[in-house]
């Protein structure tokens, strides 16, 4: 295809919004071609005719704004799937052009300045839009994990080669900097608007972002050395074991206490707050961690309070039960708790119902009285008056409407124990 | 907050392993470094405290692990942890092996019942594979059908805490954060058995054949 044809096809191309846009432009600028050394009439009318240059036959014609801006976009997408241009060459094209353009400029020749122009704008797009395209793959890969990587050894190879292409990058970044944009710049306004204004900020806000992203980069690198590890282990521990080896090493306390087998409690195990006799839930949580830290264990209150634990159905504290508590059970269970804490607090009688009341209205309060009824049998030692529908105490099957409890203030118990001196 | 804490509270003294695809509101709060510092305060006078693997899954562990009853509960962990190291391992190699996945699995990887079902019962070595599973604790059954068997073993493991059913008509299992407190015993063992890495090539070689 020759340029005519070329620059014929890419208004055809306009013209019918073809996605064969990039191509033509591509295959343009990779035979350097310039727009400006068109020589047949009827080109020039086919572009005139579509504000992509302006100009005429005697003067010569100029590339349109129009027409730079599609070259600039189009150009923006061929770099943007590529990397940012090599730092030293970069600048070197940068001060060609620079003083290109100078001299254009001195000479009034007005082509070779939109040339140059032209020519500034795009060392400083291919650069801040391939450091766009690369910051993008990098947080791409940060926040897929190296998605588009098939294997853990590709992406094994692909971070460790980011990892050093951006660390290699940012140092070379360090380099533009702005006394050195200033002297190639000079004091030509279009180029200090261009190089001084318009670049470093995004220059810096690119080289930024890949400085923050080279520690995580880091870390993944070390998650996917980990997980090869991983796999390489468990392949050879199968292939041990398989072969009919025993594990059978026994290791001493202290492999073992800096170990992971430091792990307090098993899932479905027995909890020690069922032997801790300590309440972790209750607007108490201070009073209970108090007790404990300052002071020597009021015997009685600290087995009432265990007891309270251990002889309901500890929903919370037994991971051997939970499976058995349904969803209702379990907020009557929790309910009770809180009743207990409530009348603990009071200090004085509270009955179930004006305490219900309160709480979980979308709930049976009688269901919640039987609970608490049954609940609090385990606790003779606690003062509790039951009322009947017909306003006496209950005796027998009778259907109790009612049941106040009085815990005596937790303050007053300790103090109380604490004069004893235990 | 106080009912996040409560509940976090609650998790950890159950035993809970809590990472982010069991529990995420959880895991979202103990991932604060602040929030830790409020929870070890708490269990601190009962001589408990929170631990991690890499932040992918949280755990209570002993304060002072040297101490004479928390060594004895340790040991007693890492014994139950090697008894569990040949029926865990066997599964994750089956699962690598039949997903032709060259890497282990991490917390956050998924896969589906189907996906997993399907190279078992073609695949007459993944089939005897599957037979030996079942075969011993906790993966044991008498059931007969393929699917059936694979169903009690994933049920072992998600019983272990290791995996996690994420909708059940797709049957989509994902790893939970504790297959990383897994992958970390392993490793402990794996080093004090002083057992030798060898080829994985002559493995993957192996495994072709098979």
């Amino acid at each position: 295809m020759t340029l005519q044809q070329a620059i014929e096809a890419l208004g055809r191309a306009l013209i019918g919004a073809s996605a064969d846009i990039p191509k033509l432009v591509e295959d343009q600028l990779g035979e350097e071609v310039q727009i400006l050394e068109l020589a047949s009439p009827k080109a020039w009318q086919f572009l005139l005719s579509h504000q992509l240059v302006s100009g005429n036959e005697d003067d010569g014609y100029v590339a349109s704004p129009l027409l730079n801006d599609i070259v600039i976009a189009l150009l923006a997408d061929q770099v943007r799937r590529k990397t940012a241009p090599d730092v030293a060459d970069w600048l070197d094209d940068l001060r060609r052009a620079a003083e290109q353009l100078r001299l254009a400029e001195r000479n009034d020749a007005q082509a070779d300045v939109v040339r140059y122009r032209g020519q500034v704008r795009q060392l400083a797009l291919s650069m801040t839009a391939g450091l766009a395209s690369e910051t993008l793959e990098l947080r791409y890969n940060l926040a897929s994990n190296f998605g588009t990587c098939a294997t853990l050894d590709e992406k094994l190879i692909e971070n460790r080669y980011l990892v050093k292409r951006t660390d290699n990058l940012v140092r070379k970044l360090a380099l533009i900097n702005n006394p050195l944009l200033l002297e190639i710049a000079g004091e030509n306004s279009f180029l200090i608007s261009q190089l001084y204004h318009r670049l470093p900020p995004k220059l810096q806000e690119c080289r930024q972002e890949m400085l923050d992203a080279i520690p995580r980069l880091e870390n993944m690198l070390f998650k996917f050395q980990e997980h090869s590890e991983q796999a390489k282990r468990l392949l050879a521990m199968e292939r041990y074991l398989n072969s009919g080896h025993l594990l059978s090493y026994e290791p001493s306390e202290e492999q073992l206490a800096d170990s992971c087998f430091n792990n307090a409690l098993g899932q479905g195990e027995s909890s020690f707050q069922a032997h801790s006799g300590v309440d972790f839930y209750g607007p108490h949580q201070e009073d209970y961690v108090g007790i404990v830290r300052s002071m020597r264990k009021p015997r009685e209150l600290f087995e009432l309070v265990s007891k309270i634990r251990d002889e309901g159905p500890v929903m919370l504290a037994r991971g051997d039960h939970e499976e058995e508590a349904t969803p209702t059970e379990s907020v009557y269970t929790t309910k009770y708790y809180d009743f207990l804490r409530h009348a603990k607090h009071i200090g004085e009688p509270v009955t179930v119902l004006d305490f219900w009341s309160a709480q979980a209205k979308n709930l049976s309060a009688n269901a919640f009285l039987y609970h608490v009824d049954t609940e609090l049998e385990h606790l003779p030692e606690l003062t509790v008056e039951r009322h009947t529908r017909s306003g006496g105490r209950r005796s027998g099957n009778t259907t109790i409407s009612n049941l106040s409890l009085h815990i005596p203030a937790l303050r007053a118990l300790q103090s109380g124990r604490g004069d004893n001196g235990h | 907050m106080i009912e996040m804490h409560k509940a976090t509270l609650t998790a950890l003294q159950q035993g809970q392993f809590v990472c982010q695809y069991t529990q995420p509101e959880l895991h979202r709060y103990l991932s604060e470094e602040a929030n830790r510092g409020r929870i070890n305060r708490d269990f601190s006078p009962f001589g408990y405290e929170v631990a991690t693997v890499a932040d992918e899954v949280y755990y209570l562990a002993y304060a002072d692990p040297s101490e004479g009853a928390s060594a004895k509960k340790i040991r007693a962990k890492f014994e139950q942890y090697r008894d569990l190291m040949n029926p865990v391992v066997s599964f994750l190699g089956l699962l690598q092996r039949a997903g032709k996945k060259t890497e282990a699995r991490n917390a956050g990887d998924r896969f589906q019942f189907s996906d997993l079902l399907e190279p078992l019962v073609n695949n007459p070595a993944h089939g005897q594979q599957l037979d030996k599973l079942i075969s011993r604790a906790p993966f044991k059954t008498t059931k007969a059908h393929p699917a059936e068997k694979l169903q009690a073993v994933l049920d072992g493991m998600v019983k272990l805490g290791f995996l996690v059913s994420l909708n059940k008509t797709q049957a989509v299992y994902v790893f939970t954060g504790k297959i990383e407190h897994f992958h970390k015993a392993l490793a402990f063992i794996f080093e004090s058995e002083e057992i030798p890495l060898g080829d994985e090539g002559d493995e993957g070689a192996q495994q072709e054949l098979l």
